[in-house]
């Protein structure tokens, strides 16, 4: 049998869970040092700058990392997930790890950001909205709409212009050829840019390809009719986030940030990262210093949330009526139908 | 079970608890509705929202009953609500409409009927 040993980081012993009488692999309270074997763990409940890998984590502004400020996040979103775990009747670790729990965590962060005169408190719900619901569809009602124009740099010499064989293609595929469909069920599949492609060509969905021509883009076809006929079946109730463009390589880019913030109200930046500089000078890999700069440049300016993805270069200021309405019913004021 | 199978469980969980909020609802009716088995009901619940589909499907009844007691007139008592949402245990059912809202049934019947509410007792 084997012996017990102290644990190698915090030297507790393991301790013998008791709800289901098992062995926990690693001490509760050495569970949040290590992320790497308590990843769920971890991920669901950030306290810290964190990344998808595609770009090295922001670190957070001094106000953000004084010790103050970060003892009184984590105290609310303990304070919140203790509430919460004891009036609902569920364990405090079960909780914790259900996405109820991560929903609390960021509740309470956004709490302590807007206390700390940070960004946060976007959406102001009732203390009792975490348990009515009618409390909360007062407040969250309504049908979420994402309006999310992509735009795809592609290189158009790539080895994804090259269309396969129609014998060489799935079943599926030869029958959405035999039915009509685009021809781009023949890209090639081993591309990025083939998969993005095929992949992002949706029902619903506005999508603008570009191509390049040395190192300018140059756009090769632009769907905007799919794209205005949802703008116009907007009724001033929906949530509307506008992502601003930044690809940071092309010249100007980066300054051309802030005319964007200041004409319209841009709550993210996209870029596509999927070219590397072999395809052209405008390529970048996404942990070079180009995109580096595109988020420190983003998180200094206006705070927005950089991240990977697509552009909306098209916003027209004729659409910025809806988006009035949907700050209005955000804010809290009665939107005015216009 | 891998997210998308939990999250079609939940999703169709919560539509057909959408599409009955005024009656009470098995815990067989929602593996029906979800095509799946208790167990793996259960499984989803807890990894989504932390508690299992049966104390789910209470917090659901005692929002229900706080629902009516707001809407409350002279002739609604609590007892009737409570029975009517399966709650035949008053006892455990103040008990539990206490710990979940931090008030007694009670108290939201009186801020219901348009009136202060009880006096808390010490």
């Amino acid at each position: 049998m084997a012996a017990r040993r102290p644990h190698r980081r915090c030297g507790q012993r393991r301790a013998r869970l008791a709800s289901g009488g098992r062995r926990s692999k690693v001490p509760f309270s050495c569970a949040l040092t290590e992320p790497s074997r308590w990843t769920h763990f971890v991920a669901r409940n950030p306290s810290d700058c964190r990344s998808s890998s595609t770009a090295p984590p922001t670190a957070n502004s001094s106000r953000c990392r004084s010790a103050p400020r970060r003892g009184h996040a984590r105290a609310l979103a303990r304070e919140a997930i203790d509430e919460a775990a004891r009036r609902l009747g569920a364990s405090r670790r079960g909780y914790l790890q259900s996405l109820l729990g991560a929903a609390a965590t960021l509740a309470a962060f956004n709490r302590a950001f807007a206390a700390a005169g940070q960004r946060g408190g976007h959406y102001v719900l009732p203390a009792e909205a975490a348990f009515e619901p009618a409390a909360a569809q007062v407040a969250l009602g309504g049908d979420e709409f994402i309006f999310d124009v992509q735009l795809h740099h592609v290189n158009p010499q790539g080895a994804w212009r090259q269309e396969r064989r129609p014998e060489r293609v799935s079943r599926h595929a030869q029958q959405q050829l035999r039915q009509g469909r685009p021809r781009r069920v023949l890209l090639q599949r081993r591309t990025a840019e083939g998969r993005v492609l095929r992949q992002r060509h949706r029902d619903g969905r506005a999508v603008a390809c570009a191509g390049w021509h040395g190192d300018q883009p140059a756009r090769l076809r632009c769907r905007r009719a799919p794209r205005a006929a949802a703008a116009n079946a907007l009724d001033g109730t929906e949530r509307l986030l506008l992502h601003g463009r930044c690809m940071p390589t092309l010249p100007g880019e980066i300054d051309g940030m802030d005319a964007q913030i200041a004409q319209f109200p841009v709550a993210a930046f996209k870029t596509y990262t999927q070219f590397g500089p072999r395809d052209g000078a405008a390529g970048f890999y996404p942990r070079r210093r180009p995109l580096r700069h595109a988020v420190h440049r983003a998180r200094a300016q206006a705070r927005r949330a950089p991240h990977r993805g697509a552009q909306g270069p098209a916003v027209r200021p004729a659409r910025l009526r809806v988006l009035e309405r949907a700050r209005h019913r955000a804010s809290g004021q009665a939107p005015s139908r216009t | 079970m891998g997210p998308g199978e939990r999250w079609r469980v939940v999703r169709q969980a919560e539509e057909y608890l959408e599409g009955h909020r005024d009656a009470p609802v098995r815990i067989d009716d929602l593996c029906v509705a979800a095509c799946t088995s208790l167990s793996r009901l259960e499984r989803a619940f807890r990894e989504v929202f932390g508690v299992s589909p049966h104390r789910m499907l209470m917090l659901r009844r005692l929002a229900a009953v706080r629902r009516e007691l707001l809407r409350a007139d002279a002739e609604t008592s609590v007892t009737d609500v409570a029975t009517r949402w399966g709650f035949f245990h008053l006892g455990r059912f103040s008990q539990d409409y206490r710990l979940l809202y931090g008030e007694r049934p009670s108290q939201t019947l009186s801020v219901g009927r348009g009136g202060l509410p009880a006096a808390q007792p010490a």
